[in-house]
């Protein structure tokens, strides 16, 4: 089999090159996967080309880009479930900084800031209140499921409505607020995840296609999350 | 100029730097946290296994208490670790813990009734426990002790402190890469910094500046680090006049990397049964450690490797020398819920499938025990710089020693970050709020002086920085490693100095962007290679053994090196100097 795979790189950096465009590259890989490959283009080819990564494990959630039009990590993406031929480009939905770049960082950063509230409690009120509570493990392994985003962006990529709609807020988003909402340790009450999350930009945007149930590399069970929590914020609706 | 003030700084938004900036804000101090990558993608999220605390919660852990938690650490430390810093570590980390509790980690809990452990024995947790934080085995330990959310308590801890930096209101800043130290005399006045995302340089003043930079794993080749652990804010210190890093050659490798790509495959293999074996599909643990076999600790099973390699009983495969790891006898079921990352970087990053095929290990790099050395209130000021503390990682405070127990490191970042903060804040009250115009002038200037020496000097043929910084890391895994002696680190010094010399007519091989990969790799490259000569020039002088470090022609360890290593940067003769001091009088 020839082992030689022909890639294509979508290359723009903002405020430096004139217009975007595809760069072909030809290239034996060494390694086996696209993020391997990548990195033997900027090692050996072309040292310009920009891509995040960093732990190259599939935990960091850095590395994320369009493998074949589909948003993948490109650490856990095996050169063998591709053709001979690859086109990588950026995550659609987030601010280009440069190739394959993209500020995932200001998304998250923006959706902490959206979630949070300032409790003023002492550390010691902390542990006190940690000491007088017990949790079953099943309450806490459901959290841990809903905790295991890496925040790589996949899914708000994926999802057509927040392509064309960019105040919506986008899957990741939601499934964190419903993540804080199911643990008891948090203090606040329903309505507040009902006052943030109850509107077009919030629950009741997401048409529910579910392009980003099949797009998470954690297989977060975004599809299930997504529609617990908008059956919870809908009951509130009704009861308040 | 762009220039931001703030009366704290915090260089690094991994666990340690997260931590001590939420506490700072906490305290109503103004601070500012800068990191190279988003925070959620340090090192830190990569942590597996958990964090050691003794809370006495689960059936395997029910004698536990700081003190056996203490002498674990003590004995791990083979002599180098602070009895003072390892006390006050054993039992904040309690509170830690219950105090991460409440900021919504979710910890696994204690299930009561009975449960079959990994060795076949039963078990019966006790109904009075049931739902409190439990604790798994980890090597090293006399009591089960270390409290975890499955298998990705790093990330379920930098989820946490960012949902809590945000209920502070703490300003993050990230792809912001720090290049230097602006020193006013011997304070540190703030950081210059590289703004990725613009190509400019910003300055970063502040009357206290802490280090949480992670550690210097990247120097080697073969390391399960993330690829931006290369040491930055051990170079920062080691570039300014005075600055002190200590116990440089204490760097601790683990048994089962995966080959060829070190992506960590965890000690839960070997913890839930799985075997090892050579080239000859021989259990060779059963010939070096006949009591602890596969179980035996990281250090004990590295140094067999590489043992059994010389007797020429490694595998070779395409890409060198490796192990096999066998747990096909644990069975699809167990593999598939216990060790399901496991199989999947197995599959990903080998392409074997566990259930079916062994898998390829070797020991590689895992973690840095030495650092920016500070007393024992995460400061520098008694080795003589004021303003700059150190946290997590990237600090060398003597908790470790020699050898870090694994689970000591994720619970080191939060207890020192918390620490760090406090002694900020007091430095902060008690400094006026003068800071030097000129200093930060200066700085600025020195830095742009290089990035447009970069620019000019792009496209010029000859070595590029990438290749510097890769040749240091193949000549760090080859004479630095688990293994080391005499003839290999001379010539690995040999060959540092020469990088050092050839580095100033390097070039950036691509056309010039300050943001390209290229210039980041530039800018970190110096201070690469001389972490590197610090860390060959401190191996070398310690002739003796202890803990990590081994070297071949002194294998037994010496009362006489029983003392941590400072080393600094002499830039008049471009070199390392070494001295040593006493673990206790450091006050
Ligand atoms: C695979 C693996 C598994 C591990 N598992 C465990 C475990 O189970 N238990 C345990 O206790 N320990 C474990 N460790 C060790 C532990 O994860 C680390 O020691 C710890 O997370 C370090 O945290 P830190 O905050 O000091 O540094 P890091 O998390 O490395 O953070 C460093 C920060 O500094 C920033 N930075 C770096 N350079 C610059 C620069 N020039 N300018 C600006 N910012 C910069 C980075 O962006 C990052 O935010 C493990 C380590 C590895 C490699
Ligand atoms: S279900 Fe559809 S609309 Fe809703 S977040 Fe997912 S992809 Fe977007
Ligand atoms: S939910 Fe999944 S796809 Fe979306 S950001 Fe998190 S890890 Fe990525
Ligand atoms: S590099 Fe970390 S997820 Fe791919």
């Amino acid at each position: 089999m020839d082992k030689c795979k022909k890639v294509k790189i979508f290359r723009f950096v903002p405020g430096s090159d004139l217009k975007p465009r595809f760069k072909r590259y030809s290239v034996v890989p060494t390694g086996d996967t696209v993020l391997s490959l990548i990195l033997q283009i900027r090692n050996e080819v072309d040292h310009s080309l920009k891509f995040d990564y960093v732990c190259r494990a599939g935990v960091c959630g850095s590395c994320a880009m369009l493998i074949n039009g589909r948003p993948a990590l490109a650490c856990r993406a095996r050169l063998d479930d591709y053709g001979s031929a690859l086109t990588l480009a950026p995550l659609p939905g987030f601010l280009l900084l440069g190739d394959l770049s993209v500020d995932t960082g200001s998304y998250f950063i923006r959706m902490y800031q959206n979630q949070a509230m300032n409790l003023h409690r002492t550390k010691e009120e902390e542990i006190a209140y940690a000491l007088s509570c017990r949790h079953d493990n099943e309450t806490m392994l459901r959290i841990y499921e809903l905790d295991r985003c890496i925040e790589c962006g996949c899914c708000v990529s994926a999802c057509a409505t927040a392509q064309m709609n960019s105040s919506f807020v986008g899957a990741a988003e939601l499934l964190n607020a419903w993540r804080i909402m199911v643990d008891p340790r948090d203090p606040r009450d329903d309505e507040f995840w009902y006052r943030l999350y109850a509107t077009d930009n919030g629950v009741f945007g997401c048409t529910a296609l579910l392009a980003c149930d099949s797009s998470c590399p954690k297989n977060i069970p975004l599809a299930s999350s997504l529609a617990s929590f908008r059956i919870a914020l809908l009951k509130l609706g009704v009861t308040t | 100029m762009d220039i931001s003030y703030s009366e704290a700084l915090v260089v690094g938004g991994g666990l340690a730097g997260l931590r001590a900036a939420i506490e700072l804000k906490e305290r109503g101090i103004d601070v500012v946290l800068i990191s190279i990558v988003p925070p959620l993608r340090s090192h830190s999220s990569a942590a597996m296994g958990g964090v050691q605390a003794a809370l006495a919660s689960s059936f395997m852990g029910a004698s536990d208490s700081p003190c056996l938690h203490y002498q674990d650490t003590i004995n791990g430390g083979a002599g180098i670790a602070d009895p003072a810093v390892v006390d006050y570590f054993c039992h904040s980390v309690i509170d830690s813990v219950y105090q991460l509790d409440s900021w919504g980690v979710p910890w696994t809990r204690v299930s009561a009734g009975e449960r079959i452990l990994s060795d076949g024995r039963m078990i019966v947790e006790k109904k009075d426990n049931h739902g409190k934080i439990t604790a798994r085995n980890f090597g090293g330990t006399a009591q089960w002790r270390t409290c975890y959310c499955s298998d990705s308590t790093g990330h379920n801890l930098m989820r946490a402190h960012l949902r809590r930096s945000a209920a502070v209101g703490l300003p993050i800043v990230d792809r912001m890469q720090a290049l230097s130290l602006i020193m006013s005399d011997n304070t540190c006045e703030g950081v210059t910094a590289l703004d990725l995302r613009t190509g400019k340089i910003k300055l970063f003043q502040s009357k206290a500046t802490l280090l949480a930079t992670g550690g210097y794993g990247r120097l080697f080749e073969y390391s399960t680090n993330g690829s931006i652990c290369n040491g930055a804010g051990q170079a920062l210190v080691l570039s300014i006049s005075g600055g002190t890093l200590s116990n440089m050659e204490a760097v601790q490798f683990h048994p089962t990397a995966l080959m060829p790509s070190s992506v960590l495959i965890t000690e839960g293999c070997r913890g839930d049964g799985g075997y090892l074996y050579n080239n000859k599909m021989e259990r060779f643990m059963l010939k070096y450690a006949p009591e602890a076999k596969e179980l035996a600790s990281r250090d004990v099973i590295s140094r067999s490797m590489i043992l059994e390699e010389r007797l020429g009983n490694a595998c070779q495969g395409d890409s060198g020398s490796h192990f096999w790891l066998d747990i096909r006898h644990l069975g699809r079921e167990h593999i598939s819920t216990h060790l399901r990352e496991v199989a999947e970087n197995a599959f990903c990053f080998a392409g074997v499938d566990p259930v079916h095929d062994l898998i390829p290990v070797y020991p590689a790099q895992h973690y840095t025990m030495g650092g920016i050395r500070t007393d024992k209130s995460l400061s520098t000021e008694k080795y003589g710089i004021s303003g700059l503390f150190a946290a997590g990682e990237a600090a060398c405070w003597d908790l470790h020693g020699f050898n870090r127990l694994g689970g000591n490191s994720l619970g080191e970042t939060i207890v020192a970050g918390e620490f760090a903060a406090v002694t900020m804040s007091d430095y902060i009250q008690k400094k006026g709020s003068r800071l030097s115009v000129s200093a930060a002038d200066d700085e600025f200037g020195k830095q742009s002086e290089r990035l447009l020496r970069l620019e000019k000097q792009s496209g010029k043929p000859g070595l590029s920085y990438v290749s510097i910084i890769s040749s240091v890391q193949s000549l760090m895994s080859r004479y630095a490693g688990v293994f080391r002696n005499e003839e290999g680190l001379n010539t690995a010094r040999l060959e540092l100095n020469r990088l050092l010399e050839q580095e100033p007519d390097a070039a950036i091989a691509g056309s010039f962007s300050a943001t390209s990969p290229e210039t980041t790799a530039a800018l970190e490259c110096r201070g690469m290679v001389k972490l590197a000569l610090a860390v060959v020039g401190c191996a070398l002088k310690r002739k003796e053994s202890r803990g990590c470090h081994n070297r071949d022609d002194y294998p037994e360890m010496s009362e006489e090196f029983c003392k941590r290593t400072l080393c600094r940067w002499n830039s008049i003769s471009e070199s390392i100097e070494i001295d040593y001091e006493d673990i206790s009088p450091q006050g």
